[in-house]
C-alpha cells in the first residue's frame, strides 16, 4: 500500500479471527491487511466493537485461547510469521520486540506489588540481570517516562498514583525489553484531557528517541491525527480505509471515515448534514449483504448491496473499499 | 505500622462488645436446656432438702442477673466454675482437652491445605480440562461424603484390612510420639478432606477471576513465563479470600469435631461437648461453648491481619 520501499517492521495479510460463542461464531476479523514501517506510527481507527483489540491480541499471541480463532492470515514481525511462532519464541517477543499498553491503566497493574517490582520483572523476563541491576533498570525507566522522583516511586504501590502516572508505569514496563514495536490500545481513553496530552506526548518522544514504532489504536481520530503518519479505519472487523494520516484526514474516501471525522459530507442525498453516524454496527454473525457499512450509508446504491467491496486504491497509497468513491464525484 | 495497628485496635473495639453478647448467650443456655442440674446431681435420693442446699451451694437460687454477673466475674479471672460430674474445675478439665483438639485441627488443617489449594489452582489454570474435572468431583465428594462414614470406610480399610494406622484411641505425644501421630491420621485426613473440597472450590472461583483480570494480561504481555503468571500474579490475590474461609475452617475446627472424635475414641472438646449435655453437666457445656467462641473470634482476627498483611492496598 504504501509508496515507501523500507522493508515492513508488520505486516498483517489477510487476518481473519473468529470467536465461538454461546449464540454462534462471531467472525471478529475477517480479511484485514496493514503494514507498518519501522519507526512509524499507524493509527487503528473505528468505532467500539469493530475489532481494534482483538486485531492487537492477535499481534501479541494473547486472544482468549479455546474461545478465539485465527481462521486465516498471516502476522509478520521482520518477514517472520508470528502465528506460526513456537509458544516459547513467541512469549519471548512478547515484551521484548513487540509491547502493548492497554485502555484502563487502573487494573492493568497487579494491586498486590509495587510498581518498580512490577517494571523489574519485566525487565529481567527479557535480560539476564540481578535483581540490582533491574532495579537501577526500572529507575531509569521510571525516569524515561517521566515519573518525578523515580526512585521514591519504585516502592509505591499502584494504588497510589493517579490514572496518568500507573499509564506512565505501564508504558515503562513496555519499554523494559527494548521493543521495536509498542501497541498501544486506547492508551488515553480512559485519562483526563490534560493528562492525555501528556501521555501522546510521551508516546511521541518515545518514537523519536528509540525509533520504536507504534501501533496506536483509538476511536478519537483527533489523538490519532496527532501522532500517526498512516490511517487504517476498521468497520465491523474490517479495513474500509487506509493511507497516509494526511490524505484520510483531508480527503477521506469512505463514508464510514466521513462519519468518523464528524464532517459534513460534500453530497448527501437528503439534506440533513450527517453528523456522527447514525445506527448501529451490525451483528457480525449475519452482516448485511455486500457492503457492511451499507445500511448506515449514506450514498447506498443498489449495486452496493450485490457484493462486499475490496479495497481500491486511489492513488498515493490512499485506498478505500467504497464503491462509490471518490466521494467528490458524488457532489 | 500505624495502619496496621489502627487496624487491629478496630477490630479488637469489635470484639468487644461481641463477647458480651455471647457471653450473655452462653449464659442463657443453661435455662434453655431442659432438665435442672440440682436435680441431676442429687441423683437417685431426690431428697427435696439436699436438692436445696445443692441449689443454695451453686448460686442458683438467685435471680439470675445476679447468676450472670458471678458467672461472668469468675469467667473473667478464668473460672468456668466446676464441673459437676467430676468435682474438677472446668478451666481445668478444657485445658487438658485444648491440646489434643488443637492437634487434630492443626493436622487436618494442614492436610486441608495441602490437597485444596495445589487442586484449585490447578483446576482454574487448566480450566475445562480433565485435572480440573477430577478436581471438581474430588472436591464435591470431600464435602458431601459424610464424616461417620469416611471415618468408618478409612477405619476398614487402613486399620482393619491393612493394619497401619490404630482404629481408635489416643496416645500422648509426650508417651509414645510415634503412636500418637500414627492416631492422629485418620481423624486428619477425615477432617481435611471436607475441608479441602471447600478450600479448593473457593481457591478454583477465586482464580478464574484473577486469571480473567486485566493485570494478568498485563503479565503474560510482559512475557512472563504461564507457571510465573499463575503463581505469583493471579495465586497472590486469589488467596486473599481463601485466607479468610481457611480461617473460618479452622475456627470451626477448634471448636471439636463432634463426630469424628467419637468414631476415633479421640478425648478432645467434641467428646467433652457429647458428654457434657449426655450428664446435664451445665458449667462444662458452658466453658466449652465459651472456649471456642473466643478460639474462633480469635482466628477470625489473625486471618484479618493476614488478609490486612497481604493486601497493599489496606496496608499503605
Ligand atoms: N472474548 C470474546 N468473546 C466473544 N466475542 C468477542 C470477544 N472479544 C471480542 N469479541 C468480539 O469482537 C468484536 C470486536 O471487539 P474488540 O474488542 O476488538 O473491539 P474494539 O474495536 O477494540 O472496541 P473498543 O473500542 O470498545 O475497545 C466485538 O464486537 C465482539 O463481538
Ligand atoms: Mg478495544
Amino acid at each position: 500500500m504504501s509508496v515507501d520501499t523500507t522493508p515492513a517492521l508488520l505486516q498483517v495479510e489477510g487476518l481473519a479471527v473468529e470467536f465461538a460463542t454461546r449464540d454462534g461464531v462471531v467472525p471478529a476479523i475477517s480479511h484485514a491487511s496493514f503494514t507498518l514501517r519501522p519507526g512509524g506510527c499507524l493509527g487503528l481507527v473505528g468505532e467500539s466493537g469493530s475489532g481494534k483489540s482483538v486485531t492487537a491480541l492477535a499481534i501479541m499471541g494473547l486472544l482468549a485461547k479455546p474461545a478465539a480463532r485465527i481462521t486465516a492470515g498471516r502476522i509478520l514481525l521482520d518477514g517472520v510469521d508470528l502465528l506460526a511462532l513456537p509458544p516459547e519464541e513467541m512469549r519471548a517477543l512478547r515484551g521484548g520486540a513487540v509491547a502493548m499498553i492497554f485502555q484502563e491503566p487502573m487494573s492493568s497493574l497487579n494491586p498486590a506489588f509495587t510498581v518498580g517490582d512490577q517494571i523489574a520483572e519485566a525487565v529481567r523476563a527479557h535480560a539476564r540481570v540481578g535483581a540490582r541491576e533491574a532495579r537501577a533498570r526500572a529507575i531509569e525507566l521510571l525516569r524515561q517516562v517521566r515519573i518525578p522522583g523515580a526512585e521514591r516511586r519504585f516502592d509505591e504501590y499502584p494504588h497510589r498514583l493517579s490514572g496518568g502516572m500507573r499509564q506512565r508505569v505501564m508504558i515503562a514496563m513496555a519499554l523494559a525489553g527494548n521493543p521495536r514495536l509498542l501497541i498501544a490500545d486506547e492508551p488515553t481513553t480512559a485519562l483526563d484531557v490534560t493528562v492525555q496530552a501528556q501521555i501522546v506526548e510521551l508516546l511521541r518522544a518515545i518514537q523519536a528517541e528509540h525509533g520504536t514504532a507504534i501501533l496506536l489504536i483509538s476511536h478519537n481520530l483527533g489523538l490519532v491525527a496527532s501522532l500517526a503518519d498512516e490511517i487504517a479505519v476498521m468497520y465491523a472487523g474490517r479495513l474500509v480505509e487506509q493511507g497516509p494520516a494526511a490524505r484520510i484526514l483531508g480527503h477521506p474516501e469512505h463514508p464510514y471515515t466521513v462519519g468518523l471525522l464528524g464532517a459534513v459530507p460534500r453530497a448527501a442525498p437528503g439534506d440533513a448534514p450527517l453528523t456522527g453516524i447514525e445506527g448501529m454496527v451490525p451483528d457480525l454473525r449475519s452482516p448485511p449483504p455486500g457492503c457492511v457499512f451499507g445500511p448506515r450509508c449514506p450514498f447506498c446504491v443498489a449495486t452496493c448491496r450485490a457484493a462486499e467491496p475490496a479495497l481500491r486504491g486511489m492513488g498515493a497509497g490512499h485506498a478505500s473499499a467504497c464503491l462509490r468513491a471518490p466521494l467528490d464525484a458524488l457532489a | 505500622m500505624t495502619r496496621f495497628l489502627l487496624f487491629l485496635g478496630q477490630r479488637l473495639a469489635l470484639v468487644v462488645p461481641t463477647l458480651l453478647i455471647l457471653s450473655v448467650l452462653v449464659f442463657g443456655l443453661q435455662h434453655l436446656l431442659p432438665g435442672d442440674p440440682a436435680l441431676a446431681m442429687a441423683g437417685e435420693e431426690m431428697d427435696p432438702q439436699a436438692v436445696d442446699e445443692l441449689r443454695r451451694k451453686y448460686g442458683l437460687d438467685l435471680p439470675i442477673p445476679l447468676q450472670y454477673w458471678r458467672w461472668l466475674t469468675a469467667a473473667l479471672s478464668g473460672d468456668l466454675g466446676m464441673s459437676l460430674r467430676n468435682d474438677v474445675p472446668v478451666a481445668e478439665l478444657l485445658m487438658g482437652k485444648l491440646g489434643i483438639t488443637l492437634q487434630l485441627a492443626v493436622a487436618s488443617m494442614v492436610i486441608a491445605v495441602a490437597i485444596g489449594v495445589p487442586l484449585g489452582v490447578l483446576a482454574a489454570a487448566r480450566r475445562g480440562s480433565w485435572a480440573d474435572r477430577i478436581g471438581s468431583f474430588f472436591a464435591l465428594s470431600g464435602i458431601s461424603v459424610p464424616h461417620f462414614w469416611l471415618g468408618i470406610m478409612l477405619v476398614l480399610a487402613f486399620s482393619v484390612h491393612l493394619n497401619w494406622f490404630p482404629a481408635s484411641g489416643y496416645v500422648p505425644f509426650r508417651e509414645d510420639p510415634w503412636r500418637s501421630i500414627m492416631g492422629f491420621v485418620l481423624p486428619s485426613i477425615v477432617l481435611g478432606t471436607g475441608i479441602a473440597g471447600v478450600l479448593m472450590r473457593h481457591t478454583r472461583s477465586a482464580m478464574l477471576q484473577s486469571l480473567g483480570a486485566d493485570y494478568v494480561r498485563t503479565a503474560r504481555a510482559k512475557g512472563l513465563r504461564e507457571k510465573r503468571v499463575v503463581l505469583r500474579h493471579a495465586l497472590r490475590n486469589a488467596l486473599m479470600p481463601v485466607v479468610t474461609l481457611g480461617a473460618i475452617e479452622f475456627g470451626q475446627l477448634l471448636s471439636g469435631a463432634v463426630l469424628t472424635e467419637q468414631i476415633f475414641s479421640i478425648p478432645g472438646f467434641g467428646k467433652l461437648l457429647v458428654d457434657g449435655v449426655l450428664y446435664r453437666d451445665y458449667a462444662v457445656v458452658q466453658g466449652l461453648v465459651l472456649v471456642s467462641a473466643v478460639l474462633f473470634i480469635a482466628t477470625s482476627l489473625v486471618a484479618d491481619m493476614l488478609y490486612f498483611l497481604l493486601n497493599p492496598r489496606l496496608r499503605a
